[in-house]
């Protein structure tokens, strides 16, 4: 049986009729197209399907798609604004924070949430902030300076 | 040191540049295997064996054909029945045995292929697998490597006595003479457990199978030509016939080197004649795939009063899991690993892999390095502080230098930086500096160290090459197209730096193509730490080879000799009067006016020579006494990779080498139930891997040297930065609390039962 659902994706608003037990980050991916939200457990682990509900960074392989109408969800692909980058995208980007970057997207949106609240964090407060994002890559190293440097660009 | 840098003047090579395709990557448009969906494209699941051991009497997949949407369901009857192995890459001499198929007609450790469903979701895939009837007949099963190969074990594989896959053994000098020159010879037995690779992209595969024969597939691989190698032996077609796209990766670290699930994709798209994306679930995909190699070491070492090492000799029982893979190469690397980073006058290796029922072994960053460097550098601080003499010491006195045999080649060691990493990690560290041990209640502080050395590339062992070609736009941008593959790592970024800087181009004027195996040229695969090196090598032939072509056209038309023409920012000029020249799209419509050929740069590369990467490591760390748990205060990773390419990235690597190799050190393991065989903790966070919050402060030093053999004077790290982490932080709790650990990973308890004996001696 389906449900009839709103979804304001990106400033975008989607009516869709979704089953009740399909998870945000399957909408996302599958039936929006979105695949810039990854899935790298599907069960809340590794923090790479990391999307914003109303500006908080909430992992949306956790969450069902029909608790989340009526809410504004800010995915990756929402982040750049008219083709110029989020500073969070530049700094990882520029700071060499993204190696395979299966984990970046979700480490971005997880990042902007913590600045959203807190636009000065220090390094531990932002190694908390991720530390429910896994990569295994890069160490986190670069990905702290990183959100660190974009917190000095957004001030 | 000489500043590489300055005498060369580089243009793009040696600049810390960020990934070619971080922006695509930052903004969620890279596409991954796992985002490309096909129209009509069906949901593959695997049915997975619950036993580690099992007779497979009867299928019954009826009940799960019935169900809507259920399109295929396969089980060993409908497959091709070719035994293959899945790390073989291309026609050896020597080759791998063949000992699986795509799915197996017996259940050889908790996760084995046993059948597989397409349907039209995930979610029909996963119902159906419920609805397939499968009578197993359970057998004895052995999941250690010492009494699998006791007599009696059970069979793993009919063929193999004692479920040994093979024993290699090496050797040179007279170690039984080293040993009567030594004034003291140690002996002791190292244990290390397997590791996930813990890619965050899970290993995937989608394949698209034509009525005209070809076949199309996209893999999260990192080998696509090896791919094609094996399916179109598999399915009996053509090479050209199979076409393996590599999309982006999330991460490889050896664990995509094999093959997976590609022909079993394969075989359901011609089935079904229907796309067919294959996908591994987390739990699967940690579980059931891959992992490094569990290895019980014996080492014995003789030494002189003064630290010399008169001789070394290991005895490594190596557990290749249910199916061999490249085990036993990665054995026999696991042998010649010590040779690269110390003088040794006499050696002996005797190495065995051998099969038990658990899940199979594979390349993982290091391919056996960690496994040796682990128990020598151990035994080398024993020695030392037997001997009375620094671990510094003991280990300056026996590393290799530039000008030492190379004894995998029999050719020079030409660069070396390993004095220079020592000195420089051991400033930063501040190794000599007196500082007080105990820090607070019941901790106590310490500082370790350890280095190690890793080869760029298998050869001689293995010879490989690697193809470029680069071709041009109208505007005078170039194409370059390569085989090798990048997996995150930023091989993409290194090689299009490599053709800039040999045309004197921008980066921005190079794009590239790689990993496409109906596009680019035949690569063997991301491995060995050699994409830099190798691939690095042939597309500097490449761009050479085209920049050749462009200045003797250019020489012709402007009438001027060759040796008087450069070629920088898309253009060829005389260099002692730049006005005389042309632009790079001016040279190409001349020709294309004039009927010419096009200007296509061609390179091959077959390596013969293979300088290792040098690291050495240094950490602090403190033990707490009454909980056993070690905290690492600070690490510092110095290593030498000839000339970087970009060293941005290169620290990436060393960063990133620090946390798996701190993982391997303190956290990861798999967590067996004795009598199942089943993996208990089947999850990203039960396996514990290191976060953001567990990372130590990090000093990461690059010693800059000079390779001849390399592009522009560089060499392969990506592994080596993994290697020397274990014995580095062993070595440090060791002088912390005086508690010798000899098996990892170094779990509190295992502290504590050492605390405890050493009280009651």
């Amino acid at each position: 049986m389906g449900k009839k659902i709103e979804l304001k994706v990106n400033g975008e608003l989607y009516v869709l009729e979704v089953q009740p037990h399909w998870t945000l980050a399957y909408v996302v991916r599958e039936v929006l197209g979105l695949t810039g939200t990854k899935v790298g457990c599907n069960v809340g682990d590794c923090g790479a399907c990391t999307v914003l509900i109303d500006g908080k960074a909430v992992l949306s392989c956790l969450t069902l798609a029909v608790s989340a109408s009526g809410k504004e969800i800010t995915t990756i692909e929402g982040l750049s604004k008219d083709g110029k980058l989020h500073p969070l995208q530049e700094a990882f980007v520029n700071h060499g924070a993204i190696q395979c970057g299966f984990c970046t997207p979700g480490m971005i949106l997880s990042a902007k949430s913590l600045l959203d609240e807190n636009p000065s964090p220090s390094d531990d407060e932002i190694k908390e902030a991720i530390s429910g994002n896994f990569c295994r890559c890069t160490g986190y190293y670069k990905i702290v300076n990183a959100i660190k440097a974009a917190s000095k660009r957004i001030k | 040191m000489i500043e590489m840098e300055e005498i060369l003047n580089f243009q793009t090579v040696s600049r810390s540049l960020p990934q070619i395709d971080s922006i695509k990557k930052a903004t969620g448009e890279a596409k991954y295997t796992v985002d490309i969906k096909l129209p009509r494209m069906l949901y593959a699941k695997v049915l997975l064996s619950p036993y580690a051991h099992a007779k497979i009497l009867k299928v019954d997949k009826s009940e799960a054909e019935r169900i809507p949407g259920v399109r295929a369901v396969m089980t060993f009857e409908d497959i091709p029945k070719v035994k293959f192995n899945a790390g073989a890459k291309f026609n050896h001499l020597t080759p791998l045995p063949d000992d699986e198929y795509i799915l197996n007609d017996k259940a050889r450790f908790v996760g084995d292929r046993i059948a597989a469903v397409a349907a039209e979701s995930e979610e029909i895939a996963e119902g159906a697998l419920k609805a397939i009837k499968v009578v197993y007949e359970e057998l004895p099963a052995v999941f250690d490597v010492e009494e699998a190969m006791k007599d009696g074990a059970p069979k793993i594989h009919e063929d193999r006595e004692n479920n040994i896959v093979a024993h290699i053994s090496s050797d040179f000098g007279d170690v039984e003479k080293g040993f009567k020159e030594a004034d003291l010879v140690l002996e002791d037995e190292f244990r290390m457990p397997g590791q996930q690779h813990l890619p965050m992209e899970p290993h995937a595969c989608i394949a698209d199978y034509s009525s005209d024969g070809s076949v199309t597939i996209w893999s999260s691989t990192q080998s696509p030509f090896q791919i094609r190698f094996m399916v179109a032996r598999i399915m009996g077609i053509p090479q050209d016939k199979v076409r393996v796209i590599k999309p982006y990766v999330g991460g490889g670290f050896g664990g995509k080197e094999d093959m997976f699930d590609e022909p079993l994709a394969v075989v359901l798209s011609k089935r079904t004649g229907r796309p067919v994306k294959l996908e591994a679930d987390r739990k699967r995909d940690l579980a059931a795939m891959s992992r490094r190699h569990p290895a019980v070491v014996r080492v014995k070492i003789g030494v002189k009063k003064d630290g010399t090492i008169t001789a070394l000799q290991l005895t490594t029982k190596m557990d290749a899991g249910a199916y061999c893979t490249s085990s036993p190469r990665i054995c026999g690397a696991h042998g010649g690993r010590a040779l690269a980073i110390y003088r040794l006058p006499n050696y002996k290796f005797d190495g065995y892999t051998v099969y038990t029922n658990t899940l199979p072994s594979r390349a993982f960053r290091g391919y056996g390095n960690p496994q040796m460097t682990f128990p020598v550098e151990s035994m080398l601080d024993m020695a030392a502080e037997k001997l009375g003499i620094s671990r510094m010491e003991i280990r300056l006195k026996n590393c290799m230098q530039a000008g030492d045999l190379n004894r995998l080649t029999g050719g020079v060691i030409e660069s070396c930086g390993i004095k220079e990493c020592i000195k420089r990690g051991a400033e930063a560290i501040g190794w000599n500096e007196d500082r007080p041990r105990e820090i607070g209640r019941n901790k106590r502080r310490g500082m370790g160290m350890a280095m190690a050395a890793h080869w760029t590339s298998a050869v001689p062992r293995q010879t490989e090459s690697a193809g470029a070609v680069i071709v041009f736009a109208e505007d005078g941008t170039a194409n370059l197209l390569v085989g090798a593959s990048d997996i995150g790592q930023g091989s993409d970024t290194v090689l299009s730096q490599i053709a800039a800087e040999e045309l004197g181009m921008e980066l921005k004027d190079v794009s590239i193509t790689s990993a496409d195996t109906k596009v680019t040229p035949w690569d063997a695969g991301t491995y060995s730490s050699k994409v830099t090196y190798l691939a690095g090598n042939t597309v500097r032939l490449a761009a050479a080879d085209a920049k050749n072509k462009i200045i003797q056209k250019a020489s012709k038309i402007l009438g001027v000799h060759p040796e008087a023409l450069v070629c920088k920012d898309k253009r060829v000029f005389v260099r002692t009067n730049p006005s005389v020249g042309l632009t790079f799209a001016e040279l190409i419509e001349k020709l294309r006016q004039s009927g010419e050929p096009q200007i296509i740069g061609m390179g091959n590369y077959g390596g013969y020579s293979n300088p290792p990467t040098y690291v050495a490591h240094f950490a602090e760390v403190a033990v707490d006494t009454e909980t056993g748990e070690v905290e690492v205060l600070r690490y510092v990773a110095a290593q030498d990779a000839g000339t970087v390419i970009n060293p941005l990235l290169m620290e990436g690597q060393m960063e990133g080498g620090v946390q798996q190799g701190l993982g391997y050190a303190l956290s990861e393991r798999f967590v067996y139930d004795k009598k199942t065989g089943v993996i208990l903790n089947q999850s990203l966070l039960d396996y514990s891997p290191l976060h953001s919050v567990d990372m130590p402060p990090l000093k990461t030093i690059i010693v800059q040297t000079y390779e001849p053999t390399g592009p522009f004077g560089a060499k392969g790290m990506a592994e080596g930065a993994f290697n020397p982490v274990a014995p580095t932080i062993a070595s440090a709790i060791y002088d912390a609390v005086g508690v010798r650990i000899k098996s990892l990973p170094i779990t509190p308890d295992k502290i504590l039962a050492g605390l405890e004996k050493k009280e009651m001696r």
